[in-house]
Formats: C-alpha cells, sequence, structure tokens
C-alpha cells in the first residue's frame, strides 16, 4: 500500500503543447491509465506555452517549471521551433526536457530541432496501439528514469 | 853436583840465545833441535834421578823458562806441558791448553789442514825434524813454528809424545820476500824490453838469452843457448870481442859502454851500444854479462840531420836565398855566401861579420822601417818580416825580403835571431808591373762601363719610347726579368720598375696569367718563335695585340727564357672593325630596303585581297556590322545583315547616327561605357539594348563595339558589331518566366507536401485513435460480440492504416524528388545486410526465406536513399516468394557490374512491366499481396536521380530479377 501511495503521489508535472483537442485527448487517454505518479497540463498553441513557462500572460503567476515538455511543432501563434528557441535561448529554461512530438517527418524539421538542444524527437505513429506505447514510454523515461539537470534560478 | 848442571850444559844454556842465529842454517837447525832434545833428556834423566826426592820446583822453572817451545801429549792426545815459550810465542795460556782436548782445534782452526797435520805426524812418527807448521795465535796472527818429534829417541815416561818447536815466522817472511825480490829481479832482465841481456862463459858460449835480445837478433832463446857467437852471427869479426871479454875476466871490471856494429843472421845491420859486466864467484871471473841497446834508430835519426842540414844549406845556396844569424849579444852575424852576394860583396873567408855591414847597405829611407821591425818582433816576441832596398856599392838597388826568428834565453832575452835574406826585385818590378797593368784595365773597364752604360742608357730609352710591348720572361718562374714602361702600364703600374722582378702571377689578373703562361709554356716546350694576333682585356684597356715570343737559348740549346713584343694594333683593329660594321650596316640596311620594296609589294597586293576578302566578309557577314565616325555617330559603312535587322537601306542609314536607331531607354545604360571608349580608356565594350527598326519594331541586339584609330593614334570610328537576340530574348524571358512558375508550383508543392504530412495524417492518426478507444469501449459494454460491429471497427481501423501507408508513401516519393543527393562511396553490403536483418526480424521461421549474398561494388551516391531502394527491393522479393519452399532471394552484381535482386516468387507478366514503377500501380491485389503501390516509383526516382537505370525481368511463376545500373565508385568491388 506504501508503496503504492508513493507511486500514485504526484511528483512532478508534465506540459502538453497541442493544438489539436484530438490530439490531446489521445495523449490524456495515452497516458491515463498508465500508473504515472505526475500530473498533465496542456496549452494549446505557442503562445500560451510561452506565457506558462514564463510567467506571462494568462499565467501570470509564474509556475514551477515542469519537468517535461511535450512540443507539437505546427502550432497556431508560434510556432514549435520558436517556442523551442525560446526556451534555450532563456538562462532559467535553457535546460529545460523538450521531447517534440510531431506528424513531420521532414529533415530540416529534424535537423533544426536537434540544432536548438531537444531531447528527443518522435513521430507520432499513426497506428493508436503504436501511439498508446511510445506515449507511455516516453512519459515513463523522461518523467521517472531520466534525471534532470538541477534547474536554474 | 847435579848432572844438568855439568859444564856443557851450562855451555849449552848460555848459547840457547844464539839458538836463533843457528836455527839460519840446515846444520844449525839440526844442532838446536839436538841441544833442545839433549837438554830436554837430561832434564827428564835429572828428573827420574830425583824421582823419590823431586825437585820438582826446579825442573818446571827450568821447563818453563826453556826459550824453545815444548809441548808433550799423552795417549789420548791431550796436551799435558805447555811451556812458558809455548804461551809467549801462541798467546795462549797452558792454562788454556793443558788437559783441553779441542787444544789442537784452537791452534789449526782449519780442519783440512789440521788433520793432514794430525795425519802426517802419525805417519811420519819420531825422528822428524823441522816439520814447518802455521799455528794460529790467540790474537788471530798466524806463526809459522818448526816442529820436531823426539818421542822414540828421547823417551819420557808419562809422555807418549812429545816435541820442542821454534817460531821461525820472522826467518820465513824474510825468506818469502828474498824469493820475491829475485824472481822481480830475474823477471826483470828477462822481460825488459829496451835492454838486450846475454851471458857468456870465458870462452863466449851464450848461456843466457833474454827476450830483448831474441827481438833484437832474430835468434829464439833455444836456439842461442850453449852456442858461441861466432856461430850465431857468423859474418862478424869476433876477435875484438875475444880481447874484451878475455880482459873482462882477467881484470873482474866492467867495460866502458862501446858502440858495435852486428849483422844478424837475417843480414840487417844493428847498431848496439853495449856494456859487459863479469859476474864475480868465488873470486874468480868465468862469467860475463852482456847489455846491449839498440842505437840503429839514434844514428840514423842523426845520420838524417846531417843530411838535412846540408841539403839545407845547399838549397840556400842554390837558391840564391842568404841565411844569416845574429848573436844579438855580441852583435856579430853570420852569414852564408849568397848573403853576402845578395849584399854585393864577394864571400869572404870568415862567414863572421859585423851588423853594421849589413845596415850600411840599407838604403837611408828604409832603415827606419826596418829598425822598428827588428824592434816590434823583440818587443811582441813574434818573427822579423821587412821589405826594403839594398844599396849595393856598385850603385844598384836592389829589393830584398829580410825574415828572422828571434831565439830567447831562460831568462826571456833575445840572444839570436836566425834569418834569411830574399832578392825580390823581381817580383817588385812584378808587382809595379801587375800594379801599372791594373790601373791601365781599370781606367779601360771604367771606359766600357761608361761606354755600356750609355748604350743601355740609350737602349733603354729606345726600348721605353718603343711602341711596342717589350718584355723577357723565365721559364722556371715565369717571372719579368726585364720589360718596358709601356707594358708596366698595360699592366696597370707606373713603371717598370715596378713589374721587374715579380711573376706575371704577380703583374696581370689570374684569367690573363694563365693565358699567357699558356703561351710561355708552348714556347718553352717547343723552343720555337710563336706568332700571334690577340685581343686582350687589360687594365689599361682593350689592346689588339701582334705578340712574337722569341726563346732565349742557352748553349746546350735549352731555353731559359724568353723576349717578347707585342705591337699595338688596337687602332687599325677597330678601324678595320668599324669599317667592317659600317659595311654590313650598309648590307642590311640594303638588304632592308630590298626586303621593304618586297613587303610593300607583297602588302599592296594582300591589302587589295585582303579589302576584296573583308569587303565580302563585311557584306555577307551573318553579323550586323557597322561603322561610325566616333565624333557624331554617323554611320560611314553599314553591312547587309545591318540594313536588314533594322529594315533600312544602306544609303538611309548613311544618313542616320546611331542615335537614330537605338531605344532612347538603353541610353543611359550606354553613356558611361561609350564615353569611356571615347576617351580611349577601353578599347570598346559589349551591350545587350535595343534598337528600333524602321517599321518602329523595337529588336534586341547584342552589341560588341570597338574603337579604330588612325596611325597616330586618334580615335576616328566606332565599330559596331550588333547580333540580332530578339528570338534569344523572347526564349529566354519565356523561359525565366516558366522558371519563376515552377518554382512557385515546387514551393506550393511542398507546402502541400508539408500539409499532407500534418494535416491528412493528423485526421487518420484520430481516426486510427478514437476507432481503437471506441472499440475498446465497446468491449467494455459488451457491444463488440455482434460480429458486425467488430467488422465495422476493424475495416475502418485497417482503412485508416491503409490511407496512412499511402500517405507516408507519397510523401517519401516527394522527399526523394525534393531530396539534394550527396555522392559518397557507399558499400552496399552492410545496405544489403541491413536490409536483410530488418525483413528477417518480421519474419516467422516457417517463412524463413534463403538469401545469398554475391559480390558487391561500392557505389558512389546517397547512403540514405540507397539503403531505401534495397529495403523495397527485398522486401518485394521476400513478399513475393513466400509461398515458396524454400523461398529464395539472391542479391550479386553481373560480370558487367549490373547489380541484380533475385527472387524465385509469383514473377509479373512482362506485358505489364511498364506499369511496375508507376506510383500506386499495382500487379497484384491487395488481397493477394499487401502493399501500396508506391515502393518501386520510389526505388525507380532514387535510382534516376542517381543517374542510373533498373529494370526488371520476370515470368509468371517463375520469379523475378530486378537489374540496378549505378556509378560504381573506381571500379572496386566488394567481397563477401
Amino acid at each position: 500500500m506504501g508503496r503504492r501511495n508513493a507511486l500514485n503521489s504526484v511528483i512532478g508535472r508534465l506540459l502538453l503543447v497541442e493544438d489539436d483537442p484530438h490530439d490531446v485527448e489521445l495523449v490524456r487517454m495515452a497516458l491515463e491509465p498508465s500508473n504515472l505518479n505526475y500530473s498533465m497540463d496542456v496549452v494549446f498553441d505557442g503562445e500560451q506555452a510561452l506565457q506558462y513557462l514564463f510567467g506571462t500572460g494568462d499565467f501570470r503567476v509564474e509556475q514551477p517549471l515542469p519537468q517535461l515538455v511535450l512540443l507539437d511543432l505546427k502550432l497556431p501563434k508560434v510556432n514549435g521551433i520558436q517556442v523551442l528557441q525560446a526556451i534555450r535561448t532563456n538562462p532559467r529554461t535553457r535546460r529545460l526536457v523538450v521531447v517534440v512530438m510531431t506528424s513531420s517527418q521532414e529533415d530540416s524539421d529534424l535537423n533544426t530541432c536537434y540544432d536548438l538542444g531537444i531531447n528527443s524527437y518522435i513521430v507520432k505513429p499513426l497506428d493508436f496501439q503504436q501511439f498508446l506505447e511510445v506515449s507511455q514510454t516516453v512519459g515513463s523515461y523522461w518523467m521517472t528514469l531520466n534525471k534532470p539537470p538541477l534547474a536554474v534560478s | 853436583m847435579p848432572e844438568f848442571l855439568q859444564p856443557w850444559f851450562l855451555l849449552s844454556l848460555l848459547i840457547f840465545p844464539k839458538l836463533g842465529l843457528l836455527w839460519q842454517s840446515e846444520a844449525g837447525r839440526w844442532v838446536v833441535v839436538q841441544i833442545a832434545a839433549v837438554v830436554a833428556i837430561a832434564l827428564l834423566s835429572a828428573s827420574r834421578r830425583f824421582a823419590k826426592q823431586p825437585s820438582n820446583a826446579s825442573l818446571h822453572r827450568i821447563l818453563e823458562n826453556l826459550p824453545i817451545m815444548l809441548n808433550a801429549f799423552d795417549a789420548k792426545g791431550t796436551i799435558i806441558v805447555w811451556n812458558q815459550e809455548c804461551e809467549r810465542v801462541t798467546g795462549y795460556s797452558a792454562k788454556e791448553v793443558v788437559g783441553n782436548p779441542d787444544a789442537m782445534r784452537l791452534f789449526y782452526p782449519d780442519d783440512a789442514y789440521r788433520e793432514a797435520m794430525m795425519a802426517q805426524w802419525e805417519e811420519e812418527g819420531s825422528g822428524q825434524c823441522n816439520w814447518e807448521w802455521d799455528l794460529t795465535c790467540k790474537n788471530g796472527s798466524v806463526k809459522t813454528i818448526a816442529w820436531s818429534n823426539i818421542s822414540d829417541e828421547y823417551p819420557v815416561p808419562g809422555w807418549v809424545r812429545w816435541g820442542v818447536g821454534i817460531d821461525v815466522s820472522d826467518r820465513k817472511r824474510a825468506e818469502n820476500e828474498q824469493r820475491k825480490a829475485l824472481t822481480l829481479f830475474q823477471r826483470l832482465i828477462e822481460e825488459t824490453p829496451l835492454v838486450a841481456i846475454q851471458g857468456f862463459d870465458q870462452n863466449g858460449i851464450v848461456h843466457y838469452w833474454n827476450q830483448a835480445s831474441t827481438t833484437l837478433y832474430g835468434i829464439s832463446k833455444t836456439d842461442a843457448l850453449g852456442k858461441p857467437l861466432e856461430q850465431l852471427f857468423p859474418t862478424n869479426n869476433w876477435s875484438a870481442f875475444h880481447t874484451l871479454l878475455s880482459q873482462t875476466c882477467e881484470l873482474g871490471k866492467a867495460t866502458e859502454p862501446m858502440g858495435w856494429t852486428l849483422t844478424t843472421p837475417t843480414g840487417q845491420d844493428v847498431n848496439i851500444y853495449s856494456v859487459m859486466v863479469p859476474i864475480t864467484q868465488d873470486d874468480r871471473h868465468t862469467e860475463v854479462f852482456c847489455m846491449d841497446v839498440d842505437i840503429t834508430q839514434r844514428i840514423w835519426a842523426e845520420q838524417a840531420l846531417r843530411d838535412s842540414e846540408e841539403r839545407l844549406r845547399l838549397t840556400l845556396n842554390f837558391t840564391h836565398v842568404g841565411s844569416w844569424d845574429w848573436n844579438i849579444q855580441t852583435g856579430e852575424m853570420t852569414w852564408n855566401d849568397n848573403h853576402f852576394l845578395l849584399m854585393g860583396l864577394l864571400p869572404t873567408e870568415s862567414s863572421v861579420v859585423q851588423r853594421e855591414i849589413w845596415r850600411d847597405r840599407i838604403h837611408p829611407d828604409d832603415q827606419p822601417i826596418v829598425e822598428q821591425a827588428f824592434a816590434q818582433a823583440l818587443n811582441t816576441q813574434t818573427d822579423y818580416e821587412v821589405e826594403y832596398r839594398i844599396l849595393h856599392p856598385n850603385g844598384t838597388l836592389h829589393w830584398v825580403l829580410d825574415r828572422g826568428h828571434p831565439l830567447y834565453n831562460e831568462q826571456g832575452e833575445p840572444v839570436r835571431m836566425l834569418g834569411i835574406l830574399l832578392d825580390i826585385s823581381d817580383r817588385k818590378h812584378a808587382e809595379l808591373q801587375i800594379r801599372q797593368l791594373n790601373e791601365a784595365l781599370e781606367q779601360q773597364n771604367q771606359t766600357l762601363e761608361a761606354l755600356v752604360e750609355q748604350r743601355t742608357s740609350e737602349l733603354s730609352t729606345l726600348i721605353n719610347n718603343l711602341p711596342e710591348y717589350i718584355f723577357v720572361v723565365e721559364r722556371d718562374t715565369m717571372r719579368i726579368p726585364f720589360c718596358n714602361d709601356l707594358l708596366a702600364k698595360s699592366a696597370g703600374f707606373s713603371s717598370r720598375t715596378d713589374v721587374q722582378g715579380k711573376t706575371i702571377f704577380e703583374c696581370f689578373s689570374p684569367a690573363d696569367a694563365a693565358y699567357f703562361a699558356e703561351q710561355n709554356r708552348q714556347v718553352f716546350d717547343s723552343g720555337e718563335i710563336f706568332h700571334t694576333q690577340e685581343k686582350l682585356e687589360l687594365p689599361s684597356g682593350t689592346l689588339y695585340l701582334d705578340t712574337y715570343k722569341i726563346p732565349l737559348k742557352r748553349h746546350n740549346g735549352e731555353t731559359y727564357a724568353l723576349i717578347g713584343t707585342s705591337r699595338d694594333f688596337t687602332e687599325l683593329a677597330l678601324a678595320r672593325q668599324e669599317l667592317m660594321q659600317q659595311s654590313e650596316e650598309l648590307r642590311q640596311t640594303n638588304q632592308q630596303l630590298q626586303t621593304e620594296v618586297w613587303e610593300r609589294q607583297r602588302a599592296e597586293t594582300a591589302l587589295r585581297q585582303s579589302e576584296e576578302l573583308l569587303r565580302q566578309i563585311f557584306d555577307n557577314a551573318p553579323l550586323g556590322i557597322a561603322l561610325a565616325k566616333i565624333s557624331t555617330y554617323q554611320f560611314v559603312m553599314v553591312n547587309n545583315a545591318f540594313c536588314e535587322m533594322l529594315g533600312y537601306t544602306p544609303t538611309e542609314l548613311m544618313e542616320n547616327s546611331c542615335p537614330t536607331i537605338s531605344h532612347p531607354d538603353d541610353a543611359e545604360l550606354e553613356k558611361p561605357s561609350a564615353e569611356k571608349m571615347l576617351q580611349g580608356e577601353i578599347p570598346g565594350y559589349q551591350l545587350v539594348k535595343r534598337y528600333i527598326r524602321k517599321d518602329n519594331h523595337i529588336i534586341w541586339g547584342n552589341l560588341t563595339t570597338r574603337t579604330i584609330r588612325s596611325e597616330t593614334g586618334e580615335v576616328l570610328y566606332a565599330l559596331g558589331m550588333v547580333d540580332d537576340i530578339t528570338q534569344r530574348k523572347h526564349a529566354q524571358d519565356a523561359l525565366a518566366k516558366r522558371t519563376t512558375e515552377l518554382e512557385a508550383i515546387n514551393r506550393e508543392l511542398e507546402s502541400f507536401s508539408y500539409s499532407v504530412s500534418h494535416d491528412l495524417r493528423a485526421p487518420l492518426r484520430h481516426i486510427g485513435g478514437f476507432v481503437a478507444a471506441l472499440s475498446n469501449y465497446l468491449q467494455q459494454t459488451g457491444a463488440t460480440s455482434d460480429p458486425k460491429v467488430a467488422h465495422y471497427l476493424q475495416v475502418i481501423g485497417d482503412s485508416s492504416k491503409r490511407m496512412g501507408l499511402l500517405i507516408d508513401g507519397l510523401l517519401t516519393l516527394s522527399r526523394v524528388g525534393r531530396r539534394q543527393i550527396e555522392h559518397h562511396p557507399v558499400n552496399l553490403l552492410p545496405l544489403i545486410k541491413q536490409a536483410i536483418w530488418l525483413v528477417k526480424s518480421a519474419q516467422t521461421s516457417d517463412e524463413a526465406t534463403q538469401f545469398v549474398i554475391g559480390n558487391l561494388p561500392v557505389v558512389r551516391g546517397d547512403a540514405t536513399l540507397l539503403q531505401q531502394v534495397f529495403s523495397n527491393l527485398i522486401d518485394n522479393a521476400v513478399k513475393f516468394s513466400r509461398l515458396r519452399r524454400p523461398a529464395r532471394v539472391e542479391v550479386g552484381t553481373l560480370p558487367d557490374g549490373t547489380i541484380y535482386v533475385r527472387d524465385n516468387g509469383v514473377g509479373f507478366d512482362m506485358e505489364y512491366a511498364d506499369q511496375l514503377f508507376g506510383a500506386f500501380q499495382r500487379l497484384h491485389s491487395n488481397a493477394e499481396y499487401e502493399g501500396t503501390g508506391i515502393g518501386l516509383a520510389i526505388v525507380q526516382r532514387i535510382i534516376h536521380r542517381h543517374g542510373g537505370r533498373i529494370w526488371a525481368e520476370s515470368k509468371l511463376e517463375q520469379g523475378s530479377c530486378f537489374y540496378l545500373r549505378l556509378e560504381i565508385d573506381g571500379q572496386e568491388e566488394c567481397f563477401e
């Protein structure tokens, strides 16, 4: 019991940046059944993502930084590449773990993302079963297995 | 009265001290011993007689005081008696000796000597007298003792043996010395080398002959002894000798020394100086000794001296040398006959004259010199020598040389002077003559020298003023002992004295010196005259020289030096050269003129032809050509093409200028270049510009211009060549437009692809996702138990998947088309292994396909894309052969480099082969073999983009084979 409680207790937060509500739902579906001990916040465009991370706009109160950012590239207003650039240039967020989850298989997108220092690049599988597995794997890997760098104040 | 006191005994005692004297003779010795014995016996008998009442004290005193040595031995040989005399002589006391068994050892420390003595003593026994033994005394001195053993003759009870002895050491020593002296004397006589000694008896028979006699007379001792002198020296008369011998024997006195001459048996005369000495014996003189000294040598010497003096005297007389002997003390002089004659006097009976006679004859002027010479000789104790004149009584003067040697007594005072006088008038005369002759010669010599000097000076002047270079070079050293100033100057020296004595190497540059040395050697080696004309670069300038080098030879023909003359003909040479040069120039000018004439003629012809040719080219060129004046741009010449292009006639154009036909919008463009050309900064320019035809149509022309200048360089005309590029221009514009359009389309396509990838895939994913979700949900509600529901869900899911694959394929195809191809060496083997591994990992064990990999090359291309090609091909091969048992896929290379992928699958009908590589074209139903129909389309596109080729061969049910041609990297192959 104690162990299960410990696992269930929320020890981390994940930020999903995804404009498509269906995809959001699918990600939720993918991550829900697992006994992951973290919570998930969702923003629907790049602008919101930046406000969330830097405590501006709708997110006046500065949030503690999430452990993981799942970032789509094709986003309204401010696209994923721009969000990534902002994260990597700000000293506070410089070391955030960012995993790009996208439908794009374009070479240019891949190279640009790696050049900007993403932690991982995942092409969303068409097959839902695969999608589930991938989402869960990514979640558990980055949220529990990976030892993140110390946040920079 | 005791018996021993009888008178004879007393007498004997008295004479005892004299016993030593008696001992001197044999008989005396015996007497002494006898006396000693008698005394001893007497004593002993007395002792016996008084045995009962012995007077031992008396006896002992007698024995002790007996002045001869007395000792006795007992039976053991031990000494029992040792009297005072024994003690005195030996130094050993009776205490030390009597009863001492080693006493004999003390006296005779040498064992051998002692034992020999003891043995002799034993052997000889009693009655022996005068054994002389050397006894060692206590103080170490050795004394000779004469012992007599008289034990048997005079036995004494209790004394087994006894004896008496006397110290005879002194006598012994005297005897030895006498013997030594005699021996020395005999040897002296025998061996003396100076005196020959012979002994004769009264009859002249030789009985002694020493070594010197043998030497002197050549007769050996053995030959001489026992023979009379007459026999030894048969040729001599011996009567005088015999007379002398008899006299000597009679008188017993030695003769006065006297000389004899003997002729030896070898016939040699020997002069001796002899003394005869009689030997006295028993007052008679029966023997005579002769002592001869050889005086032969001395006699000869005396004779020789006499002869020499005589010879000298004769010589002096003969040579007219006067000799004199001046007794300084008396002032008398002894002269020889010559001296008188030299003085102009007649020799007198007496050769002794007073010194004044001589002095009076000396020329008065010379007398002081003579006296001074004498004084000097005597003062310095040197010889006297002086030359002076003698005045003869008849008034004639004679030169003499007077020489003398003074003699001094023991006090160092001069007593005599011996001298000679020579008449040297002849010599004086000769000297005078010689002097005169010398003077004459000297004078002549001076005259000659002056002449030589003058001639030399003249010659030197001549040589130095000659316009030729003159020099002498020595063979061995290449030294220049002589040259003239001209040569010196040519070598850069100011005067010939600077050059003379130096070698050519010191005077000229190394190159010049080597050149000269070579010439010189030629002369020295050949011994022939050398002649050359040469050009030299000397410090003084460039010289043309006509040089002769003449060998100088010794009598034996050997060349020891050379004399050289070089004539400077530089001016002549230069003049000649100039003349030749002028002549050459003239000839060249002439030739040039000739050439020019020809050239001009040819040029004219060529020009005419060229003009004609140019005219034709100009007229017929497909290019518009026009010539315009630079000042006004007025056309002066236009060709047909130009006219046609612009729609004018030539005449019309000639009336117009460039601006008329140019499009005004391009004027600004052309202006800067045109101005630069006008300024002459650039020779021309190129420009694409518009022209306006006569009919107002606008045409495009590619203009190239060039300026044409006058001979003075002045820009006169502008030549323009215009290519009508209107058509090309239109085409280019169309192309550019098309390209722009295409680029836009392309961008659109890219954008489309991007959209497709995102926008089309997203809904598909959502369909798939939500179908799955739905299916889960329905399972929970049990709705899926209805097979229709399950089937519908399945179809929706499959369809969405399939659509996804189609979109992915399409995107891949599009990406391949757009992708920048990289060209690197790619080893195909790992690519194919990777593809096989991917396929195998997806297969179940019962589907297992056999793979055969043959040779595979390294090709040039894009590894990622080529991986895609082989993955697709192998995927297909496996897919279409999966029902075969065994399924078999081969990959390899044909000998011509064609790569193949072959399977034993279902194959296809070649009739539809052209559809094979079309996108979404499938030859099998999806139900039979799943697929999108885009794989081979991608493969073909990749191969084409590599510049390669792909084709397939197949028969239904007999498998397919796909062939690929790719660029092989360096023709290398990779072998498994």
